[in-house]
């Protein structure tokens, strides 16, 4: 029912602003000072962003755009925008396998066209895989 | 599913911010319940029930 919100950000967020202060360190090491500032600038904006959500008069897109769910309908809510977004990347990923297939098998002596038919081979089953896992716990649950 | 927690809510002034806060939830999950818009969780209807001192059978039917 009520999300429990000890944690500043939602896990999701944490993970994300983690991983951009890691890559941002990363890039500091390296002096890439461009790269540094642009990640470090977007888990800025996502601490913005999360915070802005979580305001008690926040709107119901705010909150899932910042993947800050305060209840069971926004997940629910969430949930249908995820599932809108799996499957169009399924469809995305055969039409990307489909191209990649013509490109690879009309051009055998390109390394790349061969990596890329591999590549979205690998990207296509493992969505499929994905959902038959996705679908085997949704009844499991239900 | 209709229900009648406007009716439950307004007859205690609350305003749906401050229900919402008490049960947990958005303020747009209690109107989008209240419009009939969104059919709440068992978990969440038994908490209506018991803010309203009522029973689920009492609040929501069919």
């Amino acid at each position: 029912m009520a999300n429990r919100r000890e944690l500043p950000l939602s896990t999701p967020n944490i993970i994300l602003v983690s991983v951009f202060l890691a890559t941002a360190i990363a890039a500091a090491a390296f002096q890439s000072w461009v790269a540094c500032a642009f990640t470090l600038l977007l888990a800025v904006g996502i601490v913005v962003q999360s915070r802005l959500a979580r305001r008690s008069e926040s709107s119901d897109r705010a909150r899932l755009n910042a993947l800050e769910y305060r209840d069971e309908r926004d997940r629910a809510l969430a949930r249908s925008g995820f599932s809108v977004v799996g499957g169009l990347a399924m469809i995305v990923s055969v039409a990307e396998w489909i191209v990649a297939s013509a490109v690879h098998f009309t051009n055998y002596d390109l390394g790349w066209a061969t990596a890329l038919y591999y590549v979205t081979l690998f990207q296509m089953l493992l969505f499929n895989v994905v959902w038959g896992r996705a679908n085997r716990a949704a009844t499991e649950l239900n | 599913m209709d229900n009648d927690v406007r009716e439950l809510r307004e007859g205690v002034n609350l305003s749906q911010a401050a229900l919402g806060t008490a049960l947990g939830v958005s303020r747009q999950t209690i109107n989008a319940i209240e419009t009939g818009r969104y059919d709440p969780s068992l978990p969440l209807a038994f908490a209506i029930a018991r803010y309203f001192q009522g029973t689920i059978e009492e609040i929501f039917h069919g």
